[in-house]
């Protein structure tokens, strides 16, 4: 009954880098912006494991301390969303330039002064959506996964709602570690925890219908709230 | 009238026929001559041609109120019928003659039949014609003309006032009526219609205010309404003469200025004049009278009637003035009467009294309308009426505590209800109480039911306690007279004393015990001998009687003698004997063997009486809820039909209740699976119900008809087929026409989706049985193969049956038996003709085969059966897979004990496990278990059906009622019973927990299905929507939970089925 998702794939194949398009790039660029570009690229040689040609997890890692940044801060992630990186743990070169491009920065110290700028577009309403979905499609590391498990998706919910609602977040944690019929969150269990975030009194839960297309784990978890 | 006028006036000796315009359209008229031809009128404008075959006649018609001569004479045409025909712009209406000349005028002398084709007036005036013919007429003035008339207007009057007075001539009336005409045809200023018209209004005018209105004033009550009768009377006959006189103004002067007509005038006189003075003190007078006849007074109703129908004629066919001025007060009074009233009966009479009442009241009005009011103020009685009595009250009159709806309901009021329907069906929404109180009545009757049938399983346990206590007192009878008997006949003391004891034992021992049903029989009191003296028996019997009190429990005294066994002896040679060591023997001395023998008929007597109780109260209390509902939907089913007129906002209010309670289940059992239960015990045979055929029918009719108020039907359909699978593949179907025609019903209520399986469960037992001699014969041809066992293999469709472990019933018995011990089990095989049905639709499906055995000997060789049957099989199919089912087998097997051989029937697991102790005698728990190659749960099963149940194959160490994985058994070589050939049960795996989880996987996948179903045709739709649309496409076999459906959407999102709207997340869109 399993559909495969090829709608996925599809996007991800779009997205793909490729050497050809990144030299067409250049070559079409201006004197500045190749110079730039050129910064930026030996920005990411600096990082890059040589033989993959990618920032693996220990360039990552390397990159987060020059940056003084932790690397589980969320950050991180909003630079992963900025360069619209596919695979948890690396960044190409097309995704670093794209990102870096777009934050103007070509050196660690200009990256680090954008990182201010990068937290207050993430913040924007419309930006959030995008980048709250994107948080939960970064966490799904294996092909044709659709689902993260709970342990996974609580750390997740942390780090990215924590700062802005940090009442509802604790509670849906801690009602998430305690309950049994769920033991994976898909997209729209996901994207209905920021909706629910936004839209629903806390903790008095007054304006919460069931009667609404809330999925079943958030009546389950108002339901819980009730109950204590 | 008007014909006799018309007789009269032409007479034989007229001789001039003349014509007048009218305002009719169309006149044809055959004039009759005797003895004569048809002849035409040919009528121009101006000319009448009278044809006939000998002379023409031709009229000038100069004016058209000259007379036409007829100017040809003719004797031949005295024996003529003409026929005149004249154009549609005119007519003939006045026919006036008079003498002419020519005196051979055919007519002479005969009466002329003049058939109209209209009404007409007919004036004639054969005197004013000789004198005011157009020639000689002269000028009459208004003095002189209104002088004649007003001296017939007074004769008139004393007519009217009964003076003596001749009566009209045709004469004086001829007179009258050419005066006018002459006053009104006169050239002007001599043309007096305007005057003639206005003096017409004044003759009544003066005739009233002189005449009528001062005999009115004088009169009051009654005696004013008759004299008004009276003057209204004689006001109509004198509108009706005068406008007769005054004819000629109606025709032309008031036609050509659209005036009033005459008869209005008149009429409107009256009302001017008349009626608007007095009918104020009429109306009054007539509701008084009304109301005397309401407090029961005899009135004159005719009187009434003429009165109200002036009201009625007053209005020149318009209803205003009956309804503004008579009407309205009536009804008013009525309301204002009846309201006084039922706010007194409200008080003081019961519902049924105050309901009698209202409808005499209701019968009243009508009458009273029939008899003297006007028609269409029916209505509007009976509904001030229905509204001061019944809707003012309703909620009063309905909730009346000793008398009102409810309590006509709980004392089967049926006349009552029914006039309790007859009138609220009346009052707009006034049925909707009665049916909400029908419906709280039969929801608390039913919903007592429940709890009925609630407490009956919770005490079940205390049923039990007064069986006991029966028994007890029972015993203690008995005791009391061993005891007397004992100290009479002192030898036998010991062995009383001994046998007393030991029952009390096995009191102790049950009552202590378990409390399963096939466990309690019990089977062990071995301390026989160990108790010689009686005041130590006392002891022991309170002892043991005081736990028994408290704690009751179904007692079950199983004696099984049990004589010395010797072995198994078979009766075919070609069988390898078993010999089973023997058993220890219980009495062996002849004094306490005789006791023994005569104590164990009472003692098993009353222990088959009370374990027969035990498993009837089990199922028959389910039996009796269901019985007590149908009852119950029996009953009110006949007040809806009966007393409720068939209306179906009260059927609904039916449905409602019994959807209520019947959704409810009964000590854990949904009503789903009481009513399968109900219906298998119809269906099966040896069930508790004794029914005729008719009976069953109609039980199971009214069975289907409950099922409808039940929202689980898918459940209810899971647990009939578990139900109908045992009853077919056990043969414990007791008719094969009521199975089919419960499921012709069930088809017809839930669709055939609902009993395709069932019925495909029963034709695959009708294939079987019918082709069970294509095996045979199989057998017969190839003797070969014959594996010499009779077999019987019935083979089931997958998907129709009830899914069945198959895998871990991989034949045991070959497995463990080895065939080196020369069993031999005779298996007969036989096949469902699976050519047509089957290779068609589904030539790959995959068969279940219900194995049965019947073994002949302790031997077996299963394993040829079963291959033979495949070969068989083959024979008839190609690519189907046959898998065995040894649970649903059965086995005739011959046990050798020593008392005697007997046949037992048990299934093939029993069988097996049986067969085991062909190779030993004894075999631990662990043993059989590894032999079996089955699970606990069937061993213990299958073991305690042998060793702990009625009877007692096997023994057991230790002896005790439940089986535990240390016991040890052994051949019961003693074993005995009075019948040849028993049955052992292997009691069924409660298969509740299966069904329940078999029928919520099935409903997910219904619930998806479902979902799909919508969204694949909406597209886009909102959850609630979905939601709805969803609950009402399975609300036929299912009522879906929200969560569940809710869940169901979030796995269809998971596997990209659905998707949410991106702006608006109550809203899903399907992924094509």
């Amino acid at each position: 009954m399993r559909r495969s998702s090829t709608r996925k794939s599809g996007s991800a194949a779009a997205v793909n880098p490729s050497s050809g398009s990144s030299y067409a790039y250049r070559s079409a660029s201006g004197k500045a912006v190749s110079k730039e570009v050129e910064r930026i690229d030996n920005l990411f040689y600096t990082y890059a494991d040589a033989s993959s040609g990618l920032i693996d997890p220990e360039g990552i890692e390397s990159f987060c301390s020059d940056l003084e940044v932790d690397c589980t801060d969320v950050r991180i992630l909003m630079l992963a969303w900025k360069m619209k990186a596919e695979k948890q743990g690396y960044f190409t070169l097309e995704e670093w330039r794209r990102g870096l491009k777009a934050l103007h920065a070509d050196t660690i110290s200009k990256l680090k002064k954008a990182l201010p700028e990068l937290e207050k577009e993430v913040a924007r309403p419309s930006n959030f959506l995008v980048f709250f979905s994107y948080s939960f499609r970064y966490c799904l590391t294996e092909d044709k996964q659709k689902s993260i498990d709970i342990e996974s998706a609580c750390q997740l919910l942390e780090l990215v709602l924590g700062s802005q609602y940090r009442l509802q977040v604790d509670k849906l944690v801690e009602y998430l570690k305690s309950q049994r019929d769920y033991k994976v969150i898909n997209m729209d269990q996901w994207t209905s925890f920021l909706r629910f975030c936004n839209e629903i009194n806390f903790p008095s839960l007054d304006n919460y219908d069931e009667e609404l297309a809330w999925p079943l784990i958030l009546d389950n978890f108002v339901e819980w709230m009730k109950g204590k | 009238m008007r014909s006799q006028l018309l007789r009269e006036r032409i007479n034989p000796t007229l001789g001039a026929i003349t014509f007048y315009h009218s305002h009719a359209i169309a006149f044809e008229s055959v004039v009759k001559i005797p003895c004569g031809r048809t002849k035409l009128f040919d009528f121009s404008p101006n000319l009448l041609r009278f044809s006939s075959q000998s002379s023409n006649f031709i009229g000038h018609r100069r004016d058209h109120s000259r007379p036409l001569r007829l100017l040809s004479p003719s004797p031949a045409l005295s024996s003529a019928s003409f026929r005149v025909r004249i154009p549609i712009s005119s007519a003939i209406v006045l026919l006036s003659t008079s003498a002419v000349p020519y005196s051979t005028f055919p007519f002479y002398g005969r009466w002329l039949e003049l058939g109209f084709g209209f009404a007409a007036d007919l004036v004639a005036g054969r005197g004013a014609r000789s004198r005011m013919s157009m020639h000689e007429r002269k000028t009459i003035d208004l003095e002189q003309g209104w002088e004649f008339m007003q001296k017939g207007i007074t004769k008139l009057k004393n007519i009217l006032e009964g003076l003596p007075e001749p009566q009209f001539s045709s004469e004086d009336y001829m007179m009258l009526y050419t005066t006018i005409y002459n006053m009104c045809t006169q050239k002007p200023p001599h043309d007096y219609s305007q005057q003639l018209y206005d003096k017409y209004r004044e003759s009544f005018e003066e005739y009233i205010t002189s005449m009528v209105l001062p005999s009115l004033r004088e009169k009051h009550d009654e005696f004013m309404l008759r004299e008004l009768v009276k003057r209204w009377l004689n006001h109509k006959v004198m509108v009706r003469w005068l406008s007769r006189f005054f004819h000629y103004l109606d025709r032309y002067f008031i036609a050509r200025r659209s005036l009033p007509p005459l008869n209005e005038v008149g009429l409107t006189c009256f009302r001017e004049l008349v009626y608007h003075e007095v009918k104020g003190k009429v109306k009054d007078a007539v509701i008084s009278l009304i109301d005397r006849e309401c407090e029961g007074e005899q009135i004159d109703r005719a009187l009434l009637k003429n009165v109200l129908d002036i009201f009625v004629e007053i209005g020149l066919g318009n209803m205003e003035c009956y309804e503004n001025d008579f009407e309205a007060d009536l009804l008013e009074d009525t309301a204002a009467y009846y309201s006084r009233k039922a706010s007194n009966w409200i008080l003081e009479d019961s519902c049924p009294d105050y309901m009698l009442k209202a409808e005499e009241c209701l019968k009243r009005e009508k009458d009273r309308v029939a008899h003297y009011l006007h028609s269409t103020s029916e209505q509007k009685m009976l509904e001030k009426v229905q509204h001061e009595l019944l809707f003012a009250y309703a909620s009063q009159l309905l909730e009346k505590e000793h008398s009102g709806c409810h309590a006509l309901l709980r004392d089967d009021k049926v006349e009552d209800l029914s006039r309790m329907y007859r009138l609220f069906c009346r009052i707009s929404r006034g049925l909707d109480p009665v049916s909400q109180i029908f419906k709280q009545h039969v929801t608390a009757e039913g919903t007592a039911l429940v709890k009925q049938a609630e407490d009956a399983a919770s005490t079940k346990k205390l049923e039990g306690d007064t069986e006991f206590f029966c028994l007890l007192s029972l015993l203690q009878f008995f005791f009391a007279f061993c005891w007397i008997v004992c100290i009479i006949v002192g030898p036998y003391r010991a062995a009383i004393y001994s046998y007393s004891c030991s029952s009390i034992f096995a009191c102790r021992q049950s009552v202590g015990g378990i409390c399963d049903p096939t466990m309690a029989a019990s089977n062990g009191f071995l301390p026989f001998f160990c108790i010689h003296r009686w005041h130590l028996f006392l002891h022991l019997y309170f002892l043991s009687a005081f736990p028994c009190l408290l704690f009751p429990r179904f007692l079950s005294f199983s004696f099984f003698a049990v004589p010395s066994s010797e072995l198994f002896v078979p009766p075919d040679s070609s069988c390898i004997q078993i010999c089973f060591p023997n058993k220890q023997i219980f009495f062996t001395n002849s004094a306490p063997n005789f006791l023994n023998h005569g104590f164990l008929l009472v003692f098993s007597s009353s222990s088959g009486f009370v374990e027969a109780e035990k498993r009837d109260v089990v199922g028959l209390q389910e039996q009796v809820f269901v019985r007590k509902i149908i009852e119950l939907h029996d009953k009110y089913l006949a007040y809806v039909n009966d007393c409720f007129q068939n209306h179906s906002l009260f059927h609904k209010a039916l449905k409602e209740a019994f959807e209520v309670f019947c959704n409810k289940g009964v000590a854990g059992s949904s009503s789903a699976e009481l009513l399968a239960t109900f219906c298998d015990n119809i269906l099966k045979k040896g069930g508790t119900e004794k029914l005729s055929d008719e009976a069953i029918e109609e039980t199971l009719e009214k069975v289907v008809k409950l099922l409808a108020y039940i929202s689980d039907k898918d459940l209810f359909a899971e647990f009939y087929r578990k139900k109908l699978a045992r009853r077919l593949l056990f043969d414990k179907s007791a008719n094969d026409d009521h199975e089919r025609s419960i499921l012709t019903k069930l088809k017809q209520q839930c669709g055939g989706q609902f009993t395709s399986k069932m019925e495909g469960m029963v034709t695959d037992l009708t294939l079987a049985r019918e082709n069970q001699s294509s095996f045979e014969e199989y057998l017969n041809t190839n003797s070969q193969a014959n594996p010499g066992i009779d077999l019987t293999v019935t083979v089931l469709t997958t998907g129709f049956w009830p899914s069945y472990k198959s895998f871990d019933l991989n034949l045991p018995v070959e497995m463990a038996l080895p065939i080196s011990l020369a069993l031999r089990t005779l298996c007969c095989v036989s096949s469902p003709d699976v050519a047509i049905d089957f290779s068609s639709s589904a030539s790959s499906s995959h068969h279940n085969i219900c194995l049965s055995l019947v073994i002949d000997t302790l031997c077996a060789r299963v394993v040829k059966c079963v291959e033979v049957f495949r070969e068989f099989y083959q024979t008839k199919t190609k690519h189907r897979k046959l898998t065995w089912i040894y649970s649903l087998g059965t086995c005739n097997i011959n046990g050798k004990f020593e008392p005697k051989t007997m046949e037992l029937i048990v299934t093939t697991y029993q069988a097996a496990a049986l067969l085991l102790f062909n190779a030993s005698d004894r075999l631990s728990y662990q043993e059989i278990m590894a032999q079996l190659n089955l699970g606990d749960d069937d061993v213990i099963r299958l073991l305690h059906s042998l060793s702990c149940a009625k009877y007692k194959i096997l023994n057991k160490e230790p002896n005790t009622k439940s089986i535990s994985s240390n016991d040890v058994f052994e051949f019961n070589s003693k074993f005995t019973d009075k019948m040849r050939r028993i049955k052992i049960p292997l009691p069924p795996v409660d298969e509740k927990k299966k069904v329940i989880e078999d029928v919520d996987k099935d409903r997910r996948y219904a619930i998806d299905a479902s979902i799909v179903r919508i969204m694949k045709s909406r597209k886009v739709l909102g959850h609630q929507q979905l939601v709805m649309e969803c609950v009402e496409q399975l609300g036929r076999m299912f009522k879906p939970d929200f969560k569940a459906i809710k869940k169901r959407i979030e796995d269809l999102i998971t596997r990209d089925y659905l998707e949410r709207d991106k702006d608006n997340p109550n809203i899903f869109r399907y992924l094509a």
